[in-house]
């Protein structure tokens, strides 16, 4: 599945530019203070509860939300591989034969048509970011880089933190670990905060449900904790696949032998995903069961705490 | 019933406030009284206008104080046993029947002298201001003259009472001896009656509590309290805490029988922290009790208001007039109170300087994320700084009140009337795209600015924009200031003048410009859509001749109508007010400077300035119902933008963009107040990470000029009205950790899901 698209011009990863999907402002469950998140397109792993499948693949995607179309037409008129077309009085959009040009999304005024992964100049996303400078420095805050994976994207993201770095502002990386060491230790002097994804300890589960063993994760993890970067360790509970009893102790083992762990914060499965598969055309994998209520994810949380360790409950919570 | 949330336990030892709300709050309303105790409102009413054909040569500040004198001496009484406050009197709006007649929520028909002015001397302005009214051009009160927005001088007020404001007139008639005018004259004759019938009527509710403690001993402990609070105050100084809630509370409420004119009850924890602290000192109160003590106080307002419009307004924290910050054990203790009560009114207000404390910051934040959501936050270097401008000085500016809802005005010297007229900032616009001629109706509203098919450039459209905006403005500020020259005969207030500086100095009502401050607002409302409508036609019309001036006018006369695709493009592809957008918020700070500067070269009729102020209240949506389509894609009778903010659902850079966006504005140039709405989800301001956030939040906006914010936590009632109305919740982002989508492109199922967990999280 991961980069089943990612080849030729649409993938772009440089020094100088990347693929960008999203900005979330106001993030402030992504490290400290009033943070803006940047979201990198491009994973390594392919999770099945994957909540931003947009994210998975390198290249360009186009979302597209039939029931915002008001006919206008203008995609038909625009597109250079008949991609759009219209079949029978009905508008038709053939992903097989789009070239990705995105004129359909430049012409689309509804917002039918979006385009998931923009090529950024690493000065672009520094001006997007540098305008809330002032909720930085109010609330102890900085830049959040997600994804996706963003360091699979090394040299931008590398670049994006530097650039942060000497503009003086905090910044913090959302890793799962799927990456070469080299890779990490290169964004290591310009990251001040990692958010360390742990999905399950068990490597042969981790393949089955996320297409890779964890073994390159914990050894990273393992490593990364030496360094003395402050690490806070992010777990997404999902009933039936990663929440028994035993899985959360060995969870609870393995960081409770880690060192500069500043938490564990807990995140909650949901199944609201599900319009964006839709949307890209994806087959939607999500996991057919109940989200984890509150009692779970509090139980869980004194388990992890009775272990030693400082938990954070879902935002719900 | 609404339980209280307190965890804190509570001494029992005399019947507390949860126990009586209710019944108190039913016998407010009930408002029969017994026939034994005076004359009925129907009795009162003839025997007034009987006074008047007797004594139709009076001037009109002395029929009205003995009036007032007539209906507290005579009119039914009544004290509830169960309560610690006693004011109540079948008054029956004698008063505002006489004078301005009907405001707010209360329709008790038209003011006598009010209509006799608007009939005669005031008939063309008053005409020109109901023809504006209709077409969504301004809204405000009759003739354009807002008759309060005024807090009396609670610290002179308390400190010496009543007869301390008789010993002034004493003094200051003394001073002018012969040299006094016969207005004069009238003046201080009108406070000694109306200052007189008060401490009188006092005395009755005084000795109808005193009878009421013998036939029901098992309320003595309240009746006891009321009889010797009400033969003390409000004549004297308070002595106790109890004293001076309730000389407020009476004070109050015979000012809004004069006429509505109480819109702020003071900076609450500077003001009551004396007696708070005497008690304490004395052992005369526990902290239980004080908090007890305010809910039953508080909860006289939310009987009067039922959190409707025209609640009135509490201040904490903030500075005194020599700079010094304020907040106390009694501010932590009354929002504590606050919490308990769990109404939506009064209406509390908190002020914040460098220097407030952390502590102030996070309790309010929490508890505006608990769902207390109708405080509003105000930055004082930028309100102080914006009353030095507008001529007051430093020391009285640092005691300004949010007079009504975030209008800053000075306690006790400041009759602020910031109502006078609402302007729909969009309209001017519609004129300007029809040569002056509302669309819907074909009336003529403004002047003939030309064919806007043939504006060949964005600056000759901006031009007529300009000149019709202008036109609005010069004709209310005629209007209003004839109104005002009338104000005299149509409404004296000698009973809030007397607290008023420097009426009594120098013997003038507040009518007739007594006060230290004159002011008349002007309220600019729509600011979003007047800018992202400019905007987009400079943008589509001009400098991308996407569409031309001719297809765009008849696009917005239609309602759009077979033009969708057009709409869509000027409402998603035109960048929007209140998205961080140099471009747009460029002609956005155009239209908010040229408002102001022209608002503030006019002086009114009583001598005093015009001040300017962008926010909205119910005119986001009475403009919007009145105006057509507007080249920002916004549809015919659709609400226009709330407050100083972005359009509904165009703000989706988020509320950093917003808060970016707004700050360029100066509001240190809007003198009359302004407010920024914003919408919060319980999820992003949960927890400690949470409250960290959102205190961020409020200061970033504080350091970069800010001046008025309030917060709408987000709730499954809007969540499920984005989900009728998505085009109005294009911005509305999801929020949970680490995922990035807009809740409008989710799946109804998705959808629900996500309320359910919103409700959850409150």
């Amino acid at each position: 599945m991961p980069d089943s698209q990612s080849s030729g011009k649409t993938v772009i990863a440089s020094a100088r530019e990347g693929r960008v999907f999203d900005f979330k402002r106001f993030a402030v469950h992504d490290g400290p203070g009033i943070r803006t998140t940047v979201f990198l397109k491009g994973c390594p792993l392919s999770c099945a509860w994957c909540h931003n499948p947009e994210a998975i693949i390198r290249g360009p995607q186009i979302f597209f939300r039939p029931e915002r179309c008001i006919e206008c037409l203008a995609c038909v008129d625009v597109c250079p591989t008949s991609a759009q077309t219209v079949v029978d009085n009905k508008r038709v959009f053939t992903r097989g034969v789009c070239d990705l040009s995105g004129f359909c999304v430049d012409v689309c005024n509804s917002g039918a048509l979006e385009l998931a992964g923009r090529v950024m100049s690493v000065d672009e996303v520094m001006e997007a970011v540098r305008a809330d400078a002032g909720f930085y420095d109010e609330s102890g805050g900085g830049v959040t880089l997600s994804g996706g994976e963003p360091l699979l994207q090394a040299e931008f993201a590398i670049a994006l933190l530097r650039a942060c770095h000497t503009a003086g502002i905090h910044t913090a990386v959302d890793t799962c670990g799927q990456l070469q060491w080299s890779t990490l230790e290169a964004a290591l002097p310009f990251t001040e905060m990692f958010l360390y994804d742990l999905k399950d300890m068990s490597s042969e589960n981790h393949r089955a449900n996320t297409g890779v063993l964890n073994d390159r994760i914990i050894d990273n993890l393992k490593r990364l904790s030496g360094t003395g970067v402050p690490i806070e360790i992010r777990i997404v509970i999902i009933p039936g696949v990663n929440d028994s009893d035993d899985q959360i102790e060995g969870a609870g083992r393995f960081i409770g032998g880690l060192d500069n762990i500043t938490g564990v914060r807990l995140l909650a499965y949901h199944r609201m995903a599900g319009s964006k598969y839709d949307a890209l055309d994806m087959k939607n994998t999500l996991p057919d069961v109940e989200p984890p209520d509150e009692l779970r994810l509090m139980a869980i949380g004194k388990q992890l705490e009775a272990q030693g360790l400082t938990v954070h409950l879902p935002e719900r919570a | 019933m609404i339980a209280s949330t307190g965890s804190v336990a509570r001494e029992r030892t005399w019947d507390s406030f949860d126990d009586n709300r209710d019944a108190i709050f039913r016998r407010f309303k009930d408002g029969s009284y017994s026939p034994d105790t005076g004359a009925s409102p129907d009795e009162l009413q003839r025997m007034a206008d009987a006074y008047l054909l007797e004594n139709p040569d009076q001037s009109r500040i002395l029929q009205k104080a003995n009036i007032f004198r007539m209906v507290l001496t005579h009119g039914r009484i009544d004290v509830d046993p169960e309560d610690w406050f006693a004011e109540k009197i079948d008054h029956g709006n004698v008063l505002r029947k006489l004078t301005h007649g009907a405001r707010g929520d209360q329709d008790f028909g038209p003011g006598l002298w009010l209509e006799e002015a608007a009939a005669g001397n005031l008939k063309s302005g008053t005409d020109w201001f109901d023809q504006a009214q209709e077409h969504g051009v301004t809204t405000g009160p009759r003739s354009g003259l807002d008759l309060g927005h005024i807090s009396p001088g609670w610290d002179k007020l308390l400190a010496r009472g009543l007869s301390g404001l008789l010993d002034d007139i004493a003094q200051a008639r003394a001073s002018l001896g012969d040299a006094i005018s016969k207005d004069q004259d009238a003046f201080y004759s009108a406070l000694e009656i109306v200052y007189g019938a008060a401490i009188d009527f006092a005395s009755r509710l005084s000795n109808f509590a005193s009878a009421a403690a013998e036939s029901q001993p098992e309320h003595s402990t309240k009746l006891g309290a009321i009889t010797r609070a009400l033969s003390n105050v409000p004549a004297h100084r308070p002595r106790t805490l109890h004293e001076a809630l309730q000389f407020m509370w009476l004070m109050h409420q015979l000012i809004e029988m004069e006429g509505e004119n109480v819109r702020s009850m003071g900076q609450f924890d500077r003001t009551l922290y004396p007696f708070y602290r005497a008690d304490v000192g004395a052992g005369r109160i526990t902290d239980d009790h004080a908090r007890e003590l305010i809910k039953f106080f508080w909860h006289k307002w939310y009987c009067g208001t039922e959190g409707a419009a025209n609640g009135k307004n509490f201040v904490f924290g903030g500075q005194a007039a020599d700079g010094s910050e304020i907040t106390n054990d009694l501010t932590y203790l009354a929002l504590d109170a606050y919490e308990e009560l769990n109404t939506p009114d009064p209406k509390l207000s908190v002020r914040y300087l460098p220097g407030s404390p952390e502590r102030l910051y996070d309790r309010v934040a929490d508890l505006i994320r608990k769902g207390h959501n109708s405080f509003v936050l105000m930055n004082d270097e930028t309100a102080v700084e914006a009353l030095v401008k507008r001529g007051k000085t430093p020391e009285d500016a640092r005691i300004y009140l949010p007079i009504g809802c975030y209008e800053p005005a000075v306690e006790g010297k400041e009759v602020a009337c910031t109502m006078n007229v609402t302007v729909n900032l969009a309209k001017p616009l519609e004129l300007a795209l029809n040569d002056g001629v509302d669309p819907r109706t074909g009336v003529r509203l403004g002047p003939a600015t030309g064919d806007a098919s043939g504006f060949e450039s964005y600056d000759d459209l901006h031009a007529a924009y300009i000149t019709q905006l202008d036109h609005v403005l010069n004709n209310s500020r005629q209007h209003i200031a004839e109104a005002e020259r009338e104000w005299p005969r149509i409404n004296p207030a000698p009973f809030i003048s007397g607290a008023i500086d420097d009426c009594i100095a120098t013997g003038a009502d507040i009518s007739a410009g007594g006060a230290r401050y004159n002011s008349v607002g002007f309220v600019g409302a729509g600011l979003a859509n007047a800018a992202d409508s400019l905007f987009a036609l400079k943008a589509a019309a001009f400098d991308g001749a996407r569409f031309t001036m001719a297809e765009i006018v008849d696009a917005t006369r239609t309602d759009f109508y077979g033009r969708e695709d057009m709409r869509l493009y000027l409402r998603n592809r035109v960048p929007k007010w209140g998205n961080n957008e140099p471009g747009v918020d460029a002609v956005a700070k155009g239209v908010a400077d040229h408002f102001c500067a022209t608002v503030h070269s006019f002086t009114n009729g009583r001598g005093g300035g015009c001040q300017a102020a962008l926010f909205t209240l119910v005119a986001a949506a009475s403009f919007g119902a009145l105006s057509g389509a507007t080249p920002d894609g916004r549809k015919s009778g659709e609400s226009l933008a709330p407050g100083v903010g972005a359009s509904y659902g165009l703000d989706i850079g988020g509320v950093t963009g917003l808060i970016n966006s707004v700050s360029t504005l100066d509001f240190t140039e809007t003198p009359n107040g302004s407010v920024l709405d914003v919408s919060l989800h319980p999820t992003a301001v949960a927890g400690e990470d949470g409250l960290n956030a959102f205190v961020g939040l409020i200061k970033t906006f504080f350091s970069q000029g800010g001046y008025a914010i309030q917060f709408n936590v987000l709730d499954a009632e809007t969540l499920r009205d984005a989900q009728r109305n998505p085009e109005q919740y294009a911005s509305l982002q999801v929020r949970i950790t680490g995922w990035s989508v807009y809740f409008t492109t989710l799946t109804r199922k998705e959808q629900d899901q996500y309320i359910a967990r919103i409700v959850h999280a409150g």
